[in-house]
């Protein structure tokens, strides 16, 4: 019996495999003599293995399928790592998927189609409306900005004994640091790019990308944002009903009761400007194996409208099809129209090749700023170094990778 | 108690499981003993002070997991390491136990491996002080089990590379040139090691340059780095402040954890730079792998050095130090190599033979010295004024000869028009004699594969040939094997018609 093995992010947990197992039943159905092996691994853990893979063929273990963030797929082209999915379909149609999420199924410059959309991610700011109203915040007013966000912030926090809640805003990254998608939009909001237009210079070092680094970290400095918990477990999330408000790009399944008090805005205006990142997870096929076609078809199955839209279900994966969205939210169509307005000024980072590393190096300087924060040795000056020296680092990669 | 943990050490301890399959083992019977909803083993990383989640267990099932604790200076977690406390407990939000990992090595000191996590969801069943005392041993046992996997899969990895490394300086030992050498050597640390780049710099023969030699990036891709020169001064460059032994920068300090530079050292000189990195990956480097690379660091300087030292001197046995051309050997390599080529795609080959006029008199006369600036200066001009694709060489004596590849009978006489013209241009000083200057012309003849014969041999019989034709009839000049032959008058013209 041939085998395609995928890999997959744990997109529900444990239950990662299990669901991934479940939803490809129909896959099985049509192709009896094809077994699909689904094996889970952490963003990390996946970028490492990738990595290894490509770098000595022999050895490693490789997937045959993978699901990957989108910011991986241009330098997974790029390194020839991925197939040009057109190779197995040159009839294959990127007009199906939201417009934005299109160009970074693509290489700059290239034709080809190196991946498709599973699901979209585009971040709105989550609430809960019984506790706003407790507070006497108006949150169509005070959550249109930045300010005004962080004032419920500390209305909030004032009397969070009186709640039963852990913190007032939920940290999505689960390492409890800051992520380059978590500042993205208060960086674009004052006016800060991560690269230049042409992809060959780095723009941290400017000020605009300090001060939006600077205003997502008050939420932390402020003690609205959670950094460490006492017994070592992450901090429960706001959709375990534990926080007042959180920003996110994914509406899971929630406790009934929890579900009836959650509502969404639009992410807060900043300094210049209103802004969102949107972004996708990504199906590739991986090059130079023998069950590419089959890999393909695997591919195909998963990226279609009711098997996307069923799995991003139990994921809280937005659909990357406009025509889904109704299903998807059913009865939440506040949330449903966050996320449509949001649609409309939200922004992708870059589609450049050096995108995944340069995530990495913002990840790597950001635990060190957190922890400093930790420590109460942070200020402005340090963060600026810290910029300083990660965009140097970006460039000096760029000019060794031509 | 102590048959539960008897039972347990037999079932972990499997010489074949991995990490993975020892921590999946332990989960289930650990899960199924505390009645625990989920377990967790965090590793302790002592430079990031931290303990890093490496497997997780809920629903019956195990996968790789990312959490983080930092441990701070007063952290409960840094008294659980270091053994001033068995477990910790807390019961929010639910009943969570830590128990350490510490692993018994041959000195009977024990050390921190990292801790076991339990946790239970139902707040009506906390941990009873029998079951922390059991969960600690379960969480020592292990420990012990997880340690010795890893180390045994550590040192299978180590075994690989470090056969790897023995044969890839074993490359060096093969007739294989540098350049050749170089590329397989870089080629096998990129891919044993996993790098996302190898390259290397190489200190010039005056010590004042490092130049890049070769980079072999992410795909095995091979690079040369020739345009890549850095002066060795101080402050000029990093590389140069390394290479002069005046420590890393700030800079390099920062990078440190994926990139490594090795300088190359042979007999206290420093003749390289080897730089290894992980920049687009973002992949720490093992400390094991730097450890392995930094011992074989000096092992390949001097198969580097060897080899470099081996083809100087395979230049020096191949080329005339005078004249600077390949010598007799090397050029009848060449000869049955273009021989082979013209015979087997039906191409011609000219072989021509020069001969300097009235040498043994300019020797005689003026002396050996000058003799010498003679040849010296006729072989400049033959390098000068052939095709990149000929090949000129000391035959012996006053004696050149240059292979003609892909010549025709015009060609031929294009090229030997111009050797005549530029060699009749050479004036060597000589201030005692009448003109201060000596006069330099020589005699060539030439012969044509397939037309004049079809054997090196004879080929050489008919190129000299028709050099003495010439120099019975003259000197000065030149001529084609064919313009000597006794055809008829008309054809045995000389090409060139003498200076007056």
């Amino acid at each position: 019996m041939k085998k395609v093995r995928f890999w997959v992010l744990p997109n529900n947990g444990f239950q990662t495999a299990t669901l991934v197992g479940d939803m490809l039943k129909g896959f099985h159905w049509e192709h009896p003599g094809l077994e699909v092996e689904v094996e889970v691994k952490t963003p990390a853990s996946l970028w490492r293995h990738l990595f290894r893979s490509l770098k000595n063929r022999d050895e490693e273990r490789r997937p045959d399928l993978v699901q990957i963030p989108h910011t991986w797929t241009a330098i997974l082209a790029h390194l020839s790592f991925i197939e040009d999915l057109k190779g197995f379909d040159s009839a294959l149609d990127l007009d199906a998927w939201v417009e934005p999420l299109r160009t970074h199924c693509q290489l700059p410059g290239v034709r080809g189609v190196y991946a498709l959309p599973w699901w979209m991610e585009l971040s709105v700011l989550f609430y809960r409306h019984d506790v706003l109203s407790q507070v006497a915040a108006d949150p169509q007013k005070e959550l249109d900005t930045w300010e005004g966000f962080l004032e419920v912030c500390r209305k909030i926090h004032k009397r969070l004994k009186g709640f039963p809640l852990s913190h007032v805003v939920a940290n999505p990254n689960p390492n409890e640091s800051v992520s380059l998608i978590d500042a993205a939009p208060c960086v674009w909001a004052c006016g800060g790019e991560f690269l230049s237009r042409d992809g060959s210079r780095a723009l941290f070092y400017r000020e605009e990308v300090q001060r939006g680094v600077d205003a997502y970290l008050q939420l932390m400095l402020q003690g609205a944002m959670p950094l460490l918990s006492r017994s070592g477990l992450v901090p429960r999330g706001f959709f375990e009903g534990a926080c007042a408000m959180q920003f996110g790009p994914r509406f899971p399944k929630m406790p009934k009761k929890l579900s009836r008090a959650v509502r969404a805005v639009p992410y807060p205006r900043g300094g210049r400007a209103r802004s969102s990142i949107v972004g996708a997870q990504h199906l590739a096929v991986v090059r130079d194996n023998g069950q590419a076609r089959e890999a393909f078809e695997c591919l195909k199955y998963l990226a279609k409208p009711a098997v996307a839209l069923a799995y991003g279900r139990s994921a809280g994966g937005i659909p990357a099809r406009l025509a889904d969205m109704q299903p998807f939210f059913g009865e939440h169509e506040h949330v449903q129209e966050a996320f449509a307005a949001s649609l409309g000024f939200a922004r992708l980072l870059p589609n450049f090749p050096i995108m995944g590393t340069l995530e990495k190096i913002f990840e790597r300087m950001m635990e060190r700023v957190v922890e400093n924060i930790l420590h109460r040795k942070y200020s402005a000056a340090l963060l600026r170094e810290e910029l300083i020296h990660a965009a140097a680092e970006v460039d000096y990669i760029l000019a060794l990778n031509d | 108690m102590i048959d539960l943990l008897y039972q347990f050490h037999k079932e972990l301890n499997s010489p074949r499981l991995g990490p993975e399959g020892v921590a999946e083992l332990a989960f289930n019977t650990i899960a199924r003993q505390f009645k625990a909803d989920s377990l967790a083993t965090f590793l302790w990383h002592g430079q990031q002070k931290a303990l890093m989640m490496q497997l997780g267990h809920a629903c019956g099932r195990t996968m790789e997991a990312e959490e983080k604790i930092h441990v701070g200076d007063a952290s409960p977690f840094l008294s659980l390491l270091r053994g001033k406390k068995k477990y910790l407990l807390y019961s929010a939000p639910h009943w969570v136990l830590y128990v350490p990992m510490k692993w018994r090595g041959a000195s009977e000191s024990q050390e921190p491996l990292g801790v076991l996590r339990l946790e239970r969801f139902n707040r009506k069943r906390p941990f009873s002080a029998k079951e922390k005392k059991l969960a600690f041993d379960f969480a020592s046992e292990l420990a012990q089990n997880l340690y010795q996997a890893r180390l045994d899969r550590l040192n299978r990895n180590q075994l690989g590379r470090l056969s790897a490394l023995t044969e890839l300086t074993a490359v060096f030992a093969s007739s294989l040139r540098v350049e050749d050498s170089l590329r397989l050597i870089l080629r096998g640390i990129q891919k044993h090691f996993s790098f996302d780049r190898v390259r290397l710099y190489l200190v010039d023969k005056e010590g004042k340059t490092l130049r890049g030699e070769l980079s072999v990036d992410i795909r095995g891709h091979v690079k040369n780095l020739r345009h890549d020169e850095i002066l060795l001064k101080e402050g000029i460059h990093h590389f140069a402040n390394l290479m002069l032994g005046k420590g890393g920068t700030s800079e390099l300090e920062r990078y440190k954890e994926v990139v490594l530079y090795l300088p190359l050292i042979v007999q206290a000189q420093r003749i390289g730079l080897l730089i290894v990195d992980n920049l687009l990956s973002q992949e720490p480097i093992d400390h094991e792998d730097a450890g392995l690379l930094k011992s074989f660091a000096g092992q390949i300087a001097l198969a580097v050095d060897n080899a470099r030292l081996f083809e100087e001197v395979q230049e020096l046995s191949l080329y005339d130090s005078l004249t600077q051309l390949p010598l007799r050997r090397y050029f009848f390599q060449r000869f049955q190599e273009e021989m082979y080529r013209a015979e087997r795609f039906s191409q011609s080959l000219s072989l021509l033979l020069i001969d300097l006029d009235y040498f043994k008199a300019v020797n005689d006369t003026y002396g050996h010295q000058v003799g010498d600036q003679v040849l010296s200066a006729v072989s400049q001009a033959v390098i000068n004024n052939i095709r990149k694709i000929d090949f000129p060489s000391r035959y012996g004596g006053d004696e050149i000869l240059v292979l003609l590849p892909q010549s025709t009978d015009a060609d031929v006489r294009m090229i030997g028009q111009r050797l005549l013209q530029e060699i009749r241009k050479i004036r060597v000083p000589a201030p005692f004699s009448k003109y201060n200057e000596v006069p330099v012309t020589v005699s060539m003849g030439v012969a044509i594969f397939p037309q004049d014969a079809k054997t090196m041999e004879s080929l050489m019989e008919k190129a000299d040939s028709a050099l003495y034709w010439v120099k019975s009839h003259g000197k000065n000049n030149f001529a084609l094997y064919q313009d000597t032959l006794p055809a008829g008058p008309e054809q045995r013209t000389l090409f060139e018609e003498k200076p007056s």
